[in-house]
């Protein structure tokens, strides 16, 4: 390796540094865990965050919570296991300063989501837990589809 | 943050292209590696060899279900060295 250059023209830099964002970008699709999953993860997070919405002491959705937890757990639970099948191994725990970071983030938008849907509702919209319910889903599909390993890729070259 | 260094190892374009790879998941299984560069099994084994003396990344071999499966992660060293090397090309063409 003593011979390899050690400096390089702009040019080639940028090509690399395109290269590179190439290399994430075909990775991050190719791993890609089937529609069918995603679906199931964000609707059954769905099922939470509305029924937590719409408990009351004397009605069953708190019976849809539990359920809704549960198969969340599984469904994320079969989500590794495939990924693992194919060869991925994802972090579950953040290991970087800004993995950390954008966790504590999605927790936090996650957290008010779920706050919000009934919160909003006892003050007397009666269609909160829906909307919340749509956007902790439809947040949660986007996430899975956009980042499947977990990690945020950020752009090296525009 | 680290100084931004320019590193012969990393700079290599398939063992560019292997670190990148590495950066998007935790461990990844050496026959994904080797589809996703599509190289022969010599070639891998080759840079993954450069990359690993520099102690950049770490191989185990696990035997899963009767099958034998290499798995391959960027050390924490790999990690510092290789964003060290992307801040360094950006640096080269002005972005920081």
């Amino acid at each position: 390796m003593n011979n390899e250059k050690e400096t390089i023209s702009k040019e080639e830099a940028a090509a690399t540094l395109k290269s590179v964002d190439l290399t994430k970008r075909d990775a991050i699709k190719s791993f890609r865990i089937p529609l069918l999953l995603i679906t199931l993860i964000s609707l059954s997070y769905s099922l939470v965050v509305f029924s937590w919405g719409m408990t009351e002491h004397e009605n069953m959705w708190a019976l849809g919570m539990y359920i809704g937890a549960a198969s969340f757990g599984i469904f994320v639970a079969l989500y590794l296991y495939t990924f693992r099948l194919l060869g991925i191994k994802v972090s579950v725990l953040p290991r970087t300063k800004e993995r950390i970071r954008s966790e504590l983030v999605l927790a936090v938008i996650f957290a008010v989501i779920l706050i919000a849907g009934r919160q909003v509702r006892l003050l007397g919209f009666e269609f909160a837990p829906h909307i919340a319910a749509l956007i902790a889903g439809g947040y949660m599909a986007y996430l899975l589809y956009k980042y499947p390993t977990g990690e945020y890729l950020t752009r090296n070259q525009k | 943050m680290t100084k931004a260094t320019f590193d012969t190892v990393i700079h290599a374009p398939n063992r560019l292209q292997i670190c990148a790879l590495l950066e998007t998941t935790k461990e990844l299984e050496f026959q994904i590696v080797k589809e996703q560069l599509d190289v022969s099994d010599s070639v891998l084994s080759k840079h993954l060899k450069v990359l690993e003396d520099a102690n950049y990344v770490q191989l185990i071999k696990k035997t899963e279900f009767t099958r034998q499966r290499t798995w391959l992660s960027l050390t924490s060293l790999g990690r510092k060295a290789f964003k060290s090397h992307l801040r360094e090309l950006k640096r080269i063409i002005g972005k920081i």
